[in-house]
């Protein structure tokens, strides 16, 4: 029997023209992993909310969820507090106490467990997720990956038969990300948890998940294994194919390219969409016999089985060329600088370490120009040397081929440079994003109807025009990251920081958000971002260098930087190795096989 | 379920009504024996006046089992007393802490106003130490949340979208609350713990001195308000709509 | 919240929260009744030298500033207190300057700087989780409040602290040589923004809450804390020894009255005993931190 029933359920915000959940109907099975995916505002955190009746939204409903054939509202509170595991997206904000030891006990305080099973239970919990060590510790001295985990381990600590997780890994970093998601797998394989879980980056869950659901505008559209919902998404010529696996990615795009090019015109995307037809959504059985409906065998879910399907493929259809060109080497001097570090040395405290050693770096004008590196490594501090926010204590700083000391501070900002932080939030003070845009003109002079063209262009620019009479915190992460670019366009800069612009995006923002960086450089302006998304620096930067212990270990073209590194590269590059030479992106592989 | 909460709540009101009873009671009899403590009888039983005073304030908000989003607001309100003045670090002796206590109380009413000001007090000294001082802070502040609350309690300013003249107005009542009462309060305390002797003079000395540094706070206080107030109304009022969070204005003090 | 490094290697902050609240309590209460000197000399000699368990070198200029203070407050007393008999000198205008005066200023100062000190070693030993583990069970709202403070303050300093750096690093921060009121104005921009977000995620925390059961009846609280029997031996040495100093106080052997001439009570046996079980009282932290050390060094020597 299933564990979870959603049957028929519709739902309407209060005040909404249109229903955020549209008759939905899902079973989840009672030991199962299932990832539920769809575009930002989809309805999917709308529907996990709906599971737990203590966090579910204010509204109009129908229809109805059963836990174990119960409706749901009609468990009572402290089962339900027990059964329904639930973490949220934002690590911090889900932390109630100030030391871990309060956070994990938090729960069973709550349901009046006695001291004796509380101990024992705590201290389970912080062996199992091998936190002991933190036990004592203030949660303010965690990370934010380190944080995830405790919400993790303090809601696992009641033992729920399922857990629910909204978008858990969308704060963190890639690596802390990929440890989280281990976790969760772990606890899915050796506890045999049920996990329900929304996820924007596929990479990581979606090969191990048992169902993959994939919501739209409120309904679900799709459900089944990963391979049938990547083979339909396929078929659909989705814009979620843009999210799934690279291997997966890849397999499509040499699959669509023999089969003439068009998405979904294969054969193959015929035969999932038959096998999962008639909307019953619910996934049925035979759901082992993945990959049976495409005639060419099962796609390539992880990097292993991309390695081992692109052998095969390759000796199926032996390409003539395998290798790409390396490309032009990254011309140091040729174009001038925008920004040049030479040198640079700088600690926050006297007595702190220095985080910056040395660092030399320059960036050509009208580039696009990457950086990439570990957490800690003083990327982010390198960029706010370039504002002058910090001040190296030894070392040049060139920025537009002035001394930054020349600058002066009201110039430096006004058709100079801007930065985009890490949090866009932190840009945004005002009760519109409008207010927050009209903020950057204040002391310009400027007529009204100058500043409205101003913010118009501005926003058109970032894509943000619909957006102007929100308030910031009503945006998703993805319009959030938009509107706070506007505001930095705003300052006209001529070079433009951005630190980690890609993080918490889904795959279709940052295709847009790509979009407009590329024009940017286009007109002129050079972007300099430090960043943890490769696939994204593969893609779309002109360079790449690798920041590593407070300096610049390696610098080029993104084909030479990427194709040279084994570990720290893309996808596409490890899946490819041996088999073709100086591939990076999903692109390079799939033209290298298809080629004619 | 409704019915078990109801008849704690009553329970609660008996409870504060009783605390209020025992505390008028003892007040006295606290001075008497204070007379009576060969040391430093002043501060002790003024120390123990003033933890009457608060008491009442505290069995009542237990009493009414607030909810979780109520606590969490609350905390909010009053961790962003204690971190706001890391905000003016650019500004020198600036302490915009009882502003936002006072905001906290027009939002939420004067009895919510009460326990942001006390708790804030209460988690600053945790961070930057306890003192003889800490039940006289607890009890200034919780009283500038108070007045906060009777603000808009009584209709004199409304809880958001605050006009020009209403901000000014908002500025002055903050700058007069600490320099008359909130202030004077804390010099209390130094006077009792400073002078073992109290005469007019050492009085006058003590609440003197401290005037014009109350002068300063208040300044500071004003200034805050008079720039942070509406916003921070604004985003409350928010909060209230959006959640319902005391949305009753937290009921009687 | 505290300076220690590590609490558990100072031995009488590993005692259970009630026995150091306990003690703190009384001898904080104490100091404020004995206007005796030597009792008051007792109580500063064993303040510091707990202080000094607790933070070793550090802790002396604090105890330093505090002596200052001292000598100040005895100073300036007879400028208000005009009264006693022994007439040092006269000032303004003939007002005098008394012995007895500044013999209560002293006395005044003294009081002021046990208390100190006694404050000073509670905010190291008593933590805030302990205050509410204490308290949890008196006031559980607001303790859960109060714990909830004390995780959001740091970060919203560090929310701050992101807030006024990525405005500068667009040319919004106060400019250099900024008036007082620009600034204000900027910091005013960043209060609101940091209020905007630590709102909103108010709601995320209350939803954390009740996902976890915050609300139900019948709540039970982890005990971190629990009574061994040290404990139990330390909280009856400290109450006979507290009776002993109480007696003292009520016997009548401590008062000092300073007007007209200073008249120190007379040595009575009852007043000896209360002065020694007052003195045990006070030093038993101190006494506790430093046979632990012995202890501890013994050992090593034994590896």
């Amino acid at each position: 029997m299933a564990l979870f029933a959603v049957e028929d359920l519709s739902f309407r915000y209060p005040g909404a023209s249109r229903d955020a959940l549209n008759h939905v109907t899902l079973e989840v099975r009672a030991g199962e992993l299932m990832t539920l995916c769809g575009q930002s505002g989809c309805g999917k955190t709308t529907l996990l909310r709906h599971l737990k009746p203590v966090l579910a939204p204010h509204g109009v409903r129908s229809g109805r969820v059963l836990l174990d054939g119960v409706p749901v509202d009609e468990v009572p509170e402290r089962e339900q507090v027990a059964r329904i595991g639930f973490v949220m997206q934002n690590p911090d904000a889900q932390v109630v106490t100030d030391k871990v030891w309060h956070e994990l006990a938090f729960g069973l305080e709550n349901l009046g467990c006695d001291e004796r099973t509380m101990r024992v239970r705590v201290a389970e919990m912080a062996s199992y997720f091998g936190i002991q060590n933190w036990f004592r510790k203030d949660v303010r001295d965690l990370s934010g990956g380190q944080r995830q985990l405790l919400n993790l381990a303090s809601v696992m600590a009641l033992q729920p038969d399922v857990l629910i997780l909204d978008e858990p890994t969308s704060q963190l970093d890639p690596i802390a990300a990929s440890d989280f998601l281990a976790t969760v797998r772990k606890i899915n394989r050796e506890l045999g948890t049920t996990v329900i879980i929304t996820e924007h980056r596929l990479e990581d869950v979606y090969a191990s998940s048992d169902v993959v659901a994939v919501m739209e505008e409120g309904r679900l559209a799709l459900a089944g294994t990963p391979r049938e919902v990547g083979e339909r998404l396929r078929a659909e010529g989705s814009a979620l194919v843009g999210a799934l696996p690279a291997p997966l990615r890849i397999c499509y795009g040499v699959r669509d390219a023999r089969a003439g090019g068009c998405p979904g015109g294969g054969p193959s995307g015929d035969a999932a969409g038959a096998g999962a037809g008639d909307a019953s959504v619910v996934p049925a059985g035979g759901r082992d016999a993945w990959g049976a409906d495409d005639p060419a065998g099962p796609a390539p879910l992880t990097v292993r089985e991309g390695r081992a399907w692109l052998a095969g493929e390759v000796a199926a259809h032996p390409p003539a060329v395998r290798a790409l060109p390396d490309g032009a080497a990254l011309d140091e001097d040729g174009h001038p600088a925008a920004a040049e570090l030479e040198g640079v040395w700088f600690r926050y405290d006297r007595d702190a370490p220095d985080v910056l050693r040395g660092t030399t770096l320059r960036v050509p004008e009208e580039s696009l120009f990457a950086v990439v590196g570990g957490n800690g490594t003083g990327k982010s501090t390198m960029l706010r040397v370039l504002c002058g926010t910090l001040r190296p204590y030894r070392g040049t700083v060139r920025v537009l081929g002035k001394p930054l000391g020349a600058w002066r501070r009201g110039e430096l900002f006004r058709g100079g440079v801007a930065m985009l932080p890490q949090d866009p939030q932190n840009l945004m003070v005002k009760k519109t994003v409008r207010a927050d845009l009209e903020e950057m003109l204040d002391d310009h002079g400027l007529s009204a109807a100058q500043r409205e063209a101003a913010v118009a262009q501005a926003a058109a620019t970032a894509d943000v025009g619909a957006l102007l009479d929100a308030h910031p915190l009503d945006l998703s992460g993805g319009e959030l990251q938009r509107a706070a670019l506007a505001k930095v366009l705003l300052c006209e800069p001529r070079l433009l920081l951005l630190d980690e612009p890609t993080k918490g995006l889904d795959a279709a923002f940052k295709a847009k958000l790509a979009r407009v960086l590329r024009d940017l450089a286009a007109s002129g302006v050079t972007v300099l971002m430090v960043s943890h998304d490769v696939e994204f620096c593969a893609a779309h930067a002109d360079a790449v260098a690798l920041f590593f212990d407070g300096g610049v270990a390696a610098a080029n073209t993104p084909r030479r930087f990427f194709a040279s590194n084994s570990f720290y590269t893309t996808a596409a590059n490890r899946m490819s190795r041996g088999v073709f030479a100086n591939a990076v992106t999903d692109e390079d592989v799939i033209a290298l096989c298809t080629q004619k | 379920m409704h019915a078990e909460v109801e008849q704690t709540r009553r329970r609660g009101r008996l409870k504060t009504a009783l605390t209020v009873l025992v505390a008028v009671v003892l007040t006295p009899l606290t001075i008497w024996l204070g007379t009576k403590v060969p040391g430093n009888g002043y501060y002790l039983s003024g120390t123990l006046i003033v933890a009457y005073s608060i008491v009442p304030f505290l069995v009542s908000f237990e009493g009414r089992r607030p909810q979780a989003r109520e606590l969490a607001v609350l905390a909010v309100m009053a961790a962003l007393a204690v971190a706001s003045r890391a905000v003016f670090i650019w500004v020198p002796h600036f302490k915009p802490m009882a502003a936002i206590v006072m905001v906290a109380g027009m939002a939420f009413g004067p009895q919510a106003g009460f326990l942001v000001g006390t708790v804030s007090v209460l988690a600053s000294n945790f961070i930057f130490g306890q003192g003889p001082w800490t039940p006289w802070q607890m009890l200034a502040f919780g009283v500038a949340g108070l007045i906060g609350g009777a603000l808009t309690g009584t209709g004199l300013f409304p809880r958001q979208g605050l006009s020009w003249p209403r901000r000014v107005a908002l500025a002055a009542v903050g700058f007069l609350t600490i320099l008359c009462v909130s202030g004077p309060i804390l010099d209390t305390s130094t006077l009792f713990t400073m002078m073992a002797f109290l005469t007019p003079g050492s009085a006058v000395a003590i609440y003197l001195a401290g005037a014009p540094i109350n002068a300063i706070h208040g300044s500071a206080v004003a200034l805050t308000l008079l720039l942070v107030a509406n916003p921070l109304l604004d985003q409350l009022a928010r909060v209230r709509d959006k959640y319902g969070v005391l949305a009753g204005g937290g009921g009687k003090g | 919240m505290s300076i220690l490094p590590e609490q558990g290697r100072v031995a009488f902050a590993a005692l259970h929260p009630a026995v150091t609240f306990a003690f703190f309590a009384g001898a904080i209460v104490l100091c404020m009744c004995f206007s005796n000197p030597a009792f008051q000399a007792l109580s500063i000699v064993c303040a510091a030298a707990l202080y000094l368990t607790l933070r070793g070198r550090r802790a002396l200029p604090f105890i330093g500033g505090l002596g200052v203070a001292l000598v100040v407050i005895a100073l300036v007393n007879p400028l208000f207190a005009t009264q006693g008999d022994t007439v040092l000198f006269t000032w303004w205008g003939g007002r005098p300057y008394t012995l007895e005066a500044l013999a209560l200023g002293a006395s005044t100062g003294a009081m002021l700087v046990a208390m100190m000190l006694w404050f000073a070693s509670y905010h190291l030993v008593m933590t805030a989780d302990k205050f509410t583990y204490l308290f949890g069970g008196v006031i559980p709202a607001l303790s859960m409040v109060l714990t909830m403070v004390l995780r959001l303050v740091p970060g919203y300093r560090r929310r701050a602290d992101a807030l006024l750096t990525a405005r500068a690093c667009i040319g919004k921060g106060p400019a250099e040589g900024a008036g007082l009121v620009e600034r204000a104005r900027a910091a005013a921009a960043a209060l609101a923004a940091l209020s905007a977000t630590a709102l909103e995620d108010a709601i995320i925390t209350a939803d954390s809450m009740r996902a976890r059961g915050y609300g139900l009846a019948g709540r039970t609280r982890y005990a971190l804390f629990r009574w061994d029997g040290r404990d139990v031996a330390t909280a009856a040495v400290m109450a006979a020894l507290l009776v002993g100093a109480v007696a003292a106080l009520v016997a009548g052997g401590t008062a000092v009255t300073f007007f007209p001439t200073i008249s120190l009570p007379p040595l009575t046996p009852a007043g000896v005993l209360g002065g020694v079980c007052y003195g045990a009282f006070l030093a038993l932290p101190t006494a506790y931190n430093l046979g632990e050390r012995a202890l501890w060094l013994c050992s090593l020597s034994k590896i």
